[in-house]
């Protein structure tokens, strides 16, 4: 053959090939996200009131929050310009009133629409009525995928892909409907043991979960954790498959914590459940927030927290879980100017000098010993510190550095280990300086919550 | 009291004592079969003489113990003529309630079999010539469903209104049962028997409507359907059972639908022959509201209609809006009564002219059932979550005492089904004189119980079986009236189905999990016999077996199925994981030694004295016979190779589809599932379906395509650079992809925003040019240098290490999304899905065949630059092209599934030890076998570690080094000089 006609054959190949595979991913359209068949009345701090309807026979989001309205039995009055003055018994007050919130499809961002109601509301993945103070955003309406929470079906076969959400699920009392879990998933006890048994499926790590041993339990909904990436993709696979997967946000502070119980609760309808541990956590930490912001509990401490005692350690910046819990606590994060976790220079300790360092690690137990000698051989850098120079070091192991690990429904009791440590003064307790596998006889404020 | 139904208990319990004695009732003296059908659904058949049919009748049921008188043309059993349900209008309608005027009366009727049917008999006297006879109780116009061609017949959820489940059948066979026919739906309905037919509602399918079907028993749904009947529900779960009664089927909805269709014609052109509510036409059919009350106490999964139950010619059915409604056999309300809670799924027993239900407001209510008037209600089982009450009462199931009231026996729970989490058990003795319930016996820590208990009267023991699951494990337990609770059988498997009783003799459990066994359990608590669910359409199992002998047929979440004979002796189970693929591999090995065997025999008669040095002695030849020319040999390698290379794709891809993480299939099963998996189209799989089709053939297919793709853009840099270390990565193609992927991955990197965030392109399109820029810079840098190979190399390490520093400071700074970078970089077929397969399938495939247009150029450059440009080749363009071409092919392999090393590195020098260093066999071998490694390797990348995904990229070195280090052991002198 020429030369010629075998560059012409190439190319031809070439372009076929290029062609064909357009071609096809053309031909896929992308999940896109659902649409809510329904709307969402939303009176604040996670009050929501969802009504199925059709979206398609309401020409407006007026008309579709009027048919809720009347079989609701709600009341509606509307000012003059068109906007909604009161629902249901609740009026526009200071700073707080009613407003159309909606999220546009692949968006999994509130935008806020004005009066005159004349909207399709099939253009939007949700629609919600909500009561929101100036500055504020609605309850939490879709997941991280931006599909919409609400209208599920009861479902009696969930599937947890991480272990916060399994520790989300025993928190309100779900945990006889889980069918499978992640390997690392070791709380509540009862999961461990149905684990072992055989009776709930391990569906493959944390990290790495298999869609073949998901689909083998036949859930009917599986809830994955967006901070993991092979969770995003192993979501959009099980809708492409039919399953309902549910994609919570990453758990990085205390409102997103609640959002995703909100989201459990809401999805498997549990969401009485759900509330109850809700409040129950907020109340805690307003109790402990009530005791910490005293004269008596001292000012505010500059605290750093450490994964390892290594000389350049891992530090948490700003945006972990624990920073941002305790930061509620009259605290400041000395290396906060960093996002997440960052391995930060062994020079930058004496110059953040905290006074008090937290570190969590799993290679110690908690004994004195352990402690003693942990304290004495801490590298020079960290001995030129106040914390260290006052005793202030604490260090949390065992199945305690877990839990602080795990942005799940413990929070209230992180929450008071985080205050305990960090205000002792406030708390008639006498707080050690390691902390491992015992730590629940020192809570006092979130022992009756009943789940850890 | 009604003395009829006495009289009906007396019978069921003589039944029981005749069932364990005398195991084949048909047996017994007498010339004419009868049929006594209680118009409840219970019937039974018994042997009587007699010259007239009324002398006939009455023999028979003096036989079984029971008075027959005709007074003035009527006929009386136990002093029972007639029974007449509903009374005058007070106002009750489908939301509220009282009764309607619309009344029903049922009497005895004798008829006669003539023709196939059942005729009515229009006078007592008239003479018996053996013809079977049979004696019911029902309104005018209704024939028994039962005949003696098909004597048993299944027409409610649990076989009659007083919810017995019990079976009376013949065991005639002794052979190990085998599956007769599966029928795919899902099964969450009890399976109904009638006149040779099984009927079954499924839930919705992917057509988004549910349906109700009839086959024929014998010859199974391959057959087709004899009809089907579609209606839309709103529900996944399609719980409730329907009702048969004489020539009908009714079947209730969850959306609130009661739809009455003929038994044997179907629902006819455009549902026709279909009614409804209020006896109208099928178009014209309105549901019942699903709420009417807001209670405050308890939820329901799903809305709509319990199961139905018929007795003295009403249908008596519950609704999750709190109603117990009352219909004739034209679907005309009869009354209505609204409870104070939810109603659920549990139909109602109807026992001697009582309704006993519970609602979630966890009341058991007992109700007259002739107009719906309340005559006892207690509360049994309440808790409180939070704010709300919750409560649950199972279906009731009542047994008489000798003081003239009634044992009623029950589970209880918070009525939260199967997130339960309190429930007991119960019994209950209920005085219709003094209008009392009275709590007998109350057990809380029996462990998880389902709604369903069943009846047992024995001799030996009167009272209810029942299975829970006390913390782990669950057993048998019976209860008798005065609370002695019993464990009969211990450690049994998970079970969800209701247990069902046959010939008061064995009762059949269905373990939730189809991996589990079905048992067949004596009273005694014996396991006489186990079987397993039809591999096909294993799934969760809800729904009790429907055991007529030998005959049983069962369902699962993906269908049902019939079995035909005995259940094999149980035996312990033991753990047999993996012994079918012991089988295959023993199967495939005495195969091959029969056709050695043959060959061996056929040369020997050929007269060949030593046939196997015969064979191999010409094969070698035909490889490598010095007396071909070369291109002959080569012809006649290229061929073996390309054989060789087809059998082995072909065997890696079976067991690619075979194997997985969750069960192992055979390769029949294996590719019927997927066959009938394409056929569908991907949509509405059952469950080895969808593992099979979604889980594993997508991930093969990638495997394949990328073997063949890295293999041989590998074989062809190693020919251009003509370097042996030299992979895929040399051009800096996997650095440059890696950084891009981690800026999507770690940073949140959207292309821009031409990409949402979640797009499933988005990682693999950035690293595709991610890979790509590389490529350029190294090509910009090498053609600045001179642009010969040693240029591209060179350039190429040093693209790649720049990239790759950028790479790990991305890395340190990623935070908690490390793992999910690094996961990406050690590359994994684990999330391929079917919309990236068509790409990569075309683009790698495509790609990888242009360079086997160009093997005599490559085998040219081969031999150096010069050599090469004295034959005429213009070796720096043709380079360039290739390295452009290999490089976009290798930016494709890594786009979609990360970095995977070793295949492009290894396979080109496998191929070339085996075969010579000509690319005309080189490439194609490469093909070969890129795939069938890739393909292994990702079989043991995700079986290796259960549950867990290992990296492919090292298990494609794990099992590649061996091989490759044999080899080289054996061949490694070709790389001397």
């Amino acid at each position: 053959m020429e030369d010629r006609s075998r560059v012409t054959l190439s190319i031809a190949i070439v372009l076929a090939g290029i062609i064909l595979a357009i071609a096809v991913g053309s031909l896929i359209t992308e999940a896109e996200t659902d649409q809510a068949k329904g709307t969402v009345i939303d009176y604040g701090d996670r009050d929501t009131l969802w009504t199925e309807a059709e979206i398609s026979e309401y020409g407006t989001t007026l008309e579709l929050l009027e048919y809720a309205c009347v079989s609701n039995s709600l009341t509606l009055t509307l000012s003059e310009d068109g906007s909604v003055s009161e629902l249901g018994g609740v009026g526009n007050a200071d700073g707080s009133e009613w407003g159309l919130w909606v999220i546009y499809p692949g968006s999994i961002e509130w935008v806020q629409l004005d009066a005159p109601y004349t909207q399709d509301p099939s253009e939007f993945t949700i629609t919600s009525w909500s009561y929101v103070a100036e500055g504020e955003e609605p309850t939490v309406a879709v997941d991280y995928s931006g599909n919409p929470i609400y209208g599920y079906q009861q479902k009696l076969r969930v599937v947890s892909l991480s272990p916060s959400i399994t520790e989300i699920l025993g928190s309100i009392k779900a945990e006889n409907i889980i069918v499978g879990v992640d390997s690392y998933s070791d709380h509540p006890q009862f999961v461990v043991d149905a684990a072992r048994s055989g009776e709930i499926a391990t569906v493959g790590t944390y990290t790495s979960p298999s869609f073949e041993l998901i689909m083998g339990t036949n859930p009917d909904v599986v809830f994955a954790d967006s901070s993991q990436r092979s969770h995003s993709i192993m979501t959009e696979q099980l809708r492409s498959s039919g399953v309902d997967a549910v994609l919570l946000y990453p758990g990085e502070d205390l409102e997103s914590i609640m959002d995703n119980i909100f989201i459990v609760g809401t999805v498997i309808n549990y969401e009485l459940a759900a509330e109850e541990v809700i409040d129950e956590t907020y109340e805690v930490i307003d109790t402990l927030a009530g005791h910490v912001f005293t004269p008596e509990a001292g000012g505010k401490v500059d605290l750093m927290i450490s994964l390892e005692p290594d000389i350049s350690p891992w530090v948490s910046g700003s945006g972990t879980y624990l920073s941002s819990i305790a930061g509620l606590f009259n605290s400041t994060n000395v290396f906060s100017e960093w996002g997440g976790w960052v391995h930060v220079t062994s020079d930058r300790i004496p110059y953040a000098n905290p006074d008090m360092i937290i570190i969590v690690t799993s290679e110690y137990s908690a004994t004195q010993a352990e402690y003693d000698y942990l304290y004495a051989n801490l590298p020079a850098q960290w001995k030129d510190t106040d914390a260290w120079r006052n005793g202030e070091v604490y260090v949390i192991c065992e199945s305690a550095a877990d839990m602080v690990q795990r942005f799940g429904p413990r929070t209230a009791q992180v929450a008071e280990l985080v205050a305990m440590i960090l205000h002792p003064n406030a708390f008639d307790i006498d707080v050690p300086k390691i902390i491992g596998d015992g730590y629940e006889q020192y809570l006092n404020y979130s022992s009756y919550m009943g789940y850890y | 009291m009604n003395g009829k139904t006495l009289a009906s208990v007396a019978v069921v319990v003589i039944l029981l004592l005749t069932a364990v004695l005398a195991p084949v009732p048909a047996e017994a003296s007498g010339g004419t079969d009868v049929l006594l059908d209680e118009g409840n659904g219970s019937t039974q058949w018994v042997q009587a003489d007699g010259t007239t049919v009324g002398d006939t009748v009455s023999d028979a049921l003096v036989g079984l113990g029971r008075e027959f008188n005709v007074e003035s043309g009527t006929i009386v059993v136990d002093g029972v003529s007639s029974s007449m349900v509903g009374s005058e209008d007070t106002g009750g309608s489908l939301t509220e309630s009282g009764t309607t005027g619309v009344t029903v009366t049922s009497e005895w009727h004798v008829f006669v079999w003539k023709e196939g049917s059942w005729m009515k008999v229009p006078d007592l006297g008239m003479a018996s010539d053996g013809s079977p006879l049979a004696l019911a109780f029902y309104p005018d116009g209704v024939v028994p469903v039962a005949t003696p061609d098909e004597p048993y017949a299944m027409t409610m959820s649990r076989g009659d209104s007083s919810n017995s489940a019990s079976f009376y059948a013949t065991y005639v066979s002794s052979a190990e049962y085998e599956i007769t026919w599966t029928d795919s739906g899902t099964a969450h309905a009890t399976t109904l028997y009638a006149g040779g037919y099984v009927f079954q509602k499924y839930g919705i399918d992917s057509t988004g409507s549910a349906r109700l079907v009839c086959i024929d028993a014998d010859a199974g749904p391959d057959a087709g359907y004899v009809w089907e009947f579609r209606f839309i529900s709103g529900s996944n779960y399609e719980s409730s059972t329907p009702l048969i009664v004489g020539e009908y089927i009714y079947v209730a909805t969850m959306t609130g639908f009661i739809y009455r269709i003929p038994l044997y014609e179907g629902p006819g052109e455009g549902n026709s022959n279909v009614t409804s509510i209020g006896g109208v036409p099928f178009s014209e059919a309105e549901p019942v509201d699903s709420f009417i009350k807001d209670f405050e106490v308890g939820t329901t999964y799903d809305s709509g209609f319990s199961s139905m139950v018929y007795n003295s010619g009403a249908i008596y059915v519950t609704h999750s809006n709190g109603m117990v409604y009352c219909f004739d056999g034209d679907l005309n309300l009869v009354w209505s009564r609204m409870l104070n809670g939810s109603t659920y799924l549990v139909a109602p027993t109807v026992y001697d002219g009582h309704l006993f239900t519970g609602a979630l407001d966890g009341h058991l209510y007992v109700m007259r059932a002739d107009d719906g008037s309340t005559i006892a209600d207690g509360l049994v089982a309440q808790y409180r979550y939070q704010s709300r009450v919750y409560g649950g009462v199972g279906q009731v199931i009542v047994q008489p005492t000798e003081f003239g009231t009634y044992s009623l026996f029950f589970t209880f729970s918070d009525g939260l089904g199967m997130s339960q989490l309190n429930c007991g058990i119960a019994v209950y003795e209920f005085s219709p004189e003094d209008r009392t319930l009275v709590e007998r016996y109350r057990n809380e820590d029996v462990g998880d119980l389902g709604r369903h208990i069943i009846p047992v009267d024995t001799p030996g023991f009167r009272g209810v079986y029942f299975v829970a699951s006390p913390d782990s494990g669950t057993n048998l337990y019976r209860l008798d009236s005065t609370g002695n609770l019993e464990m009969m059988t211990e450690g049994l498997k998970e079970i969800h189905s209701a247990p069902v009783l046959v010939n008061g003799t064995y009762l059949y459990l269905v373990s939730y999990s189809s991996a589990d066994p079905i048992y067949q359990i004596s009273l005694d608590g014996t396991i006489v016999g186990t079987a397993s669910c039809p591999s096909n359409i294993r799934n969760f199992n809800m729904i009790p077996l429907l055991v007529l002998g030998d005959i049983v047929f069962g369902g699962t979440d993906s269908g049902i199925y019939r079995f035909d004979g005995a259940f094999p002796v149980y035996v312990a189970p033991s753990s047999e994981q993996g012994q079918p693929v012991i089988f295959i591999i023993a199967e495939i090995v005495a195969a091959i030694l029969i056709a050695l065997g043959l060959v061996y025999a056929v040369l020997k008669a050929k007269g060949h004295e030593r046939p196997f040095n015969y064979i191999r002695t010409s094969f070698l030849h035909y490889l490598y016979g010095e007396d071909q020319s070369h291109n002959t040999r080569n012809r006649h390698r290229l061929k073996f190779v390309v054989i060789v290379g087809a059998i082995l794709t072909f065997l890696s891809f079976t067991l690619c589809l075979c194997i997985g993480s969750t069960s192992i299939e055979s390769p029949m099963e294996a590719y019927s599932a997927l066959f009938s998996a394409i056929a569908k189209g991907g949509v509405g799989l059952d469950s080895l379906e969808t593992t099979i089709y979604v889980s594993r053939l997508p991930r093969t297919i990638a495997a394949l395509a990328v073997g063949i793709g890295l293999s041989v853009a590998g074989c062809v840099y190693q020919a251009i650079i003509r370097n042996p270390l030299v992979d895929p990565y040399i051009m800096g193609v996997s650095s440059g992809a890696g950084v891009a992927a981690i800026a999507v991955i770690a940073f949140d990197f959207t292309f821009f925003g031409i990409f949402s965030s979640h797009s499933i392109f988005l990682t693999a399109i950035t690293a595709c040019v991610g890979g790509l820029i590389a490529f350029g810079c190294t090509m910009l840098l090498a053609e600045k240098s001179g642009g010969s190979a040693i240029n591209y190399v060179l350039s190429g390490v040093v693209i790649g290490l720049a990239f790759s520093a950028v790479q790990t400071i991305m890395l340190t700074m990623a935070g908690n999304r490390l793992s999910n970078a690094l996961s990406w970089l050690y590359g994994s077929f684990a999330e391929v899905t079917w919309s990236q397969v068509g790409i990569i399938v075309f683009l790698a495939v495509f790609l990888s065949l242009v360079p086997l247009i160009w093997a005599k150029e490559l085998n040219l450059v081969l031999l150096g630059e010069d050599q090469a440009r004295q034959m005429g080749l213009n070796v720096r363009r043709f380079n360039r092209w290739m390295l452009i071409l290999a490089s976009i092919l290798t930016s494709v392999c890594v786009a979609f599934c990360g970095v995977i090393g070793f295949v492009g590195l290894v396979i080109p020098h496998l191929c070339r030890m085996l075969l010579g260093s000509d690319h005309r066999m080189v490439l194609p071998a490469s093909i070969c076998f890129g795939g069938v490694m890739l393909m292994l390797a990702d079989l043991l990348a995700r079986t290796g570690y259960y549950g867990m995904e290992l990296p492919v990229g090292a298990i494609t070195t794990v099992i590649g080094i061996p091989v490759f280090a044999y080899l080289l052991i054996k061949r490694g002198r070709m790389y001397d000089g």
